[in-house]
């Protein structure tokens, strides 16, 4: 595992400060209009505007004050619930909805809790009776419920 | 009497028998919810949506609701038996509701929880139905510049009640008013900020937000805290407070349902905010402050009042005045835009079967709720024994399955995928989520009535100041910045909030 420590406050103060500036910059390129006629870009640039101080404000008020600790960000928790929700956007229209299950429910046992084989296998039939028999055959939402080739 | 004619047509709407299931599905839900920390109603709701689609719009805002306030309920439960809030308004309720449970008085502290919580429910109900009409023919008068400001008001006063800073907060509004506006623009047809992806030409759902700021980014801070539950031992044998115990509390729960009726109406987090308003003040009231934190029943009776009450009056600013208070109206408000039903102050005129029906379904919901709650609190005490291991990947699934349904969209899975991982870090840099949902939720419409108040102003600003209704608001949002800086406020607040944590 790797931690990254940064204080918080800097942080998001950069954070904010790049997201305004991109408000800014891509909101320009949209017609701004005058205030009586509005046009797409004046609502956004003004937000830019706004969120670039606030940016600022927060990264300053942390220079002046030292701001805490960073808690580490770990790299577990991502890769697990990133990944398997991705994984469910990639295979679901391959695989099918009771496979797809079956990648996640894998997937989850890296979650780093002790996890035994049988318990997997009980959850994925659980999951994988119920699901697609609420969600496909009792609601009928448009999901394959097997691979196709 | 009017009053008496709309609540016999709200009952009328909520107590048909299809409604009835509906409010009933509801509250157990959102009890579940409630009790099982981990999972949020803001997640919850999202991941249903796709479900009520197939129902009647009445139907499922009567159980989607039921979930909000249900969850109020259910987090006390496990706030009290294991010293686990399941939601973030009954972190109080642990501080002598486990005290009260380690004494062996589990059973009055949950009596007395549900006697506030139904007590508390009724009054704000009854507020609600009374100011719910006057507010909204108010509100139909306003033209886009008091709404703005209305808007304003609303934002602000969340950022001013968010946890920690007030810069980090009102950044993360504009922050969300900033999404809200990804997408089509309504007026010009132009795109914006959809970066050449076809999946962002209708904008981003409010689903793709919520599931992914809440639902995702909750699981993996359990994941990241390997989160375990206590193994669950209690025992309680009478479900009832005795007298003494009742005498104590009546007062507590008139207080802190008249405090949790008014500070709900605010918007911002207040079923929250008025559950640890109201510990600090039966604290202050006591003629012994050394007994709370040792199991004072009037530190469970109160907050408990308080916070049912706030999460009742919060429909208040939703339904009249179209203006989510909070995450979890604001993902009731996408709900609502989604059956067509625009909310605010028309709401009332337009739709009164669904106004009256759902006002009186919170009613009929509370005393479902404690019903359910008493007898079931066996139940839901060995539901806690299911280990988080093996729910989360269900929630995982269950997740991904209702954003992708809602317009068969990978796109808006891999989205959710990044707004999870955006709330993930954003929480590591403390700032709330909150802010950015009510943000995302009103960003077009604050475009819109900025727009037009400057048209009609012919592009002059100080028609917000000069319209009486739009400069008192700004005052009030001007009041609200400098009660922050209120010293006392604030000392006040972290107080009440570092002796609660």
């Amino acid at each position: 595992m790797r931690h990254i420590r940064l204080n918080p406050d800097l942080l998001s103060g950069l954070f904010f400060i790049s997201v305004g500036g991109i408000a800014i910059g891509v909101g320009a390129s949209y017609r701004l209009g005058t205030p009586d006629d509005m046009g797409p870009g004046f609502f956004p640039v003004m937000l830019g505007v706004a969120l670039l101080l606030l940016g600022i404000a927060v990264a300053a008020l942390n220079a002046r004050q030292g701001g805490d600790a960073l808690a580490a960000i770990k790299v577990r928790p991502i890769v697990v619930v990133l990944g398997a929700v991705v994984a469910f956007g990639v295979l679901i229209d391959r695989l099918g909805i009771v496979l797809t299950i079956g990648v996640i429910v894998a997937l989850c046992t890296l979650a780093g809790w002790r996890t035994n084989i049988r318990e997997q296998l009980i959850l994925f039939l659980c999951l994988a009776v119920l699901v697609p028999g609420v969600f496909v055959v009792g609601l009928n939402l448009p999901m394959p419920l097997w691979p196709h080739w | 009497m009017e009053l008496l004619n709309h609540l016999a047509l709200g009952f009328s709407v909520a107590g048909s028998a299809e409604n009835l299931l509906y409010c009933f599905a509801g509250v157990l839900l959102g009890t579940l919810v409630g009790v099982l920390p981990g999972v949020g109603p803001v997640a919850t709701i999202s991941v249903l949506l796709p479900v009520t689609f197939y129902l009647p719009p009445i139907g499922s805002l009567i159980m989607l609701s039921g979930i909000y306030y249900g969850a109020q309920y259910g987090g006390s439960t496990t706030a009290i038996l294991v010293n686990l809030p399941g939601e973030s308004s009954s972190v109080v309720t642990c501080i002598d509701g486990y005290r009260m449970a380690q004494k062996g008085r589990a059973g009055a502290a949950l009596g007395i929880a549900a006697i506030g919580s139904f007590f508390a429910g009724c009054v704000s109900i009854l507020v609600v139905a009374g100011l719910a009409q006057p507010l909204a023919s108010v509100a139909l008068a306003f033209g886009p510049a008091e709404y703005f400001s209305l808007m304003v008001v609303g934002l602000l006063s969340a950022a001013v009640l968010a946890y920690g800073s007030l810069l980090k907060a009102l950044a993360m509004i504009v922050l969300g008013l900033l999404l809200g506006l990804v997408g089509t623009d309504v007026t010009s047809g132009a795109l914006r900020f959809t970066f050449g992806f076809d999946g962002l030409f209708d904008g981003i759902s409010f689903v793709v937000v919520a599931l992914g700021l809440f639902g995702l980014a909750e699981i993996m801070e359990n994941i990241e805290q390997q989160y375990a539950r206590q193994t669950v031992r209690s025992n309680f044998r009478e479900l009832l407070p005795n007298r003494e115990e009742m005498r104590a509390s009546w007062k507590a729960i008139l207080r802190g349902t008249a405090l949790g009726t008014v500070l709900g109406i605010l918007p911002g987090t207040g079923a929250t905010i008025s559950s640890f308003a109201s510990y600090a003040l039966e604290r202050k009231l006591a003629k012994d402050p050394s007994r709370f934190g040792q199991g004072a029943i009037e530190g469970v009776a109160g907050p408990e009042s308080a916070n049912n009450a706030a999460a009742q009056t919060h429909f208040i600013p939703l339904l009249t005045l179209g203006i989510p208070p909070g995450p979890t109206l604001a993902v009731l408000f996408g709900a609502m835009v989604m059956f067509g039903i625009t909310p605010g102050p028309q709401v009332v005129t337009s739709h009164p079967d669904l106004f009256w029906g759902m006002i009186t379904s919170m009613w009929i919901g509370n005393l479902m709720l404690i019903v359910l709650n008493l007898p079931l609190v066996g139940l839901w005490v060995r539901l806690l024994a299911v280990p988080y291991k093996v729910m989360f990947p269900g929630i995982l699934v269950l997740s991904c399955v209702g954003v992708f349904s809602l317009r068969n969209s990978v796109f808006d899975v891999v989205l959710t995928a990044g707004f999870g991982l955006l709330g993930y870090v954003l929480r590591k840099l403390r700032c709330e989520p909150a802010p950015l949902m009510l943000g995302f939720i009103l960003g077009p419409l604050m475009e819109e009535f900025f727009r037009r108040a400057l048209v009609l102003s012919r592009g002059s600003p100080l028609i917000f100041v000069r319209e009486p209704l739009s400069a008192f608001f700004l005052l009030i949002a001007a009041g609200l910045v400098l009660m922050l800086s209120w010293s006392w406020f604030r000392t006040q607040r972290r107080q009440v909030m570092s002796e609660a944590g």
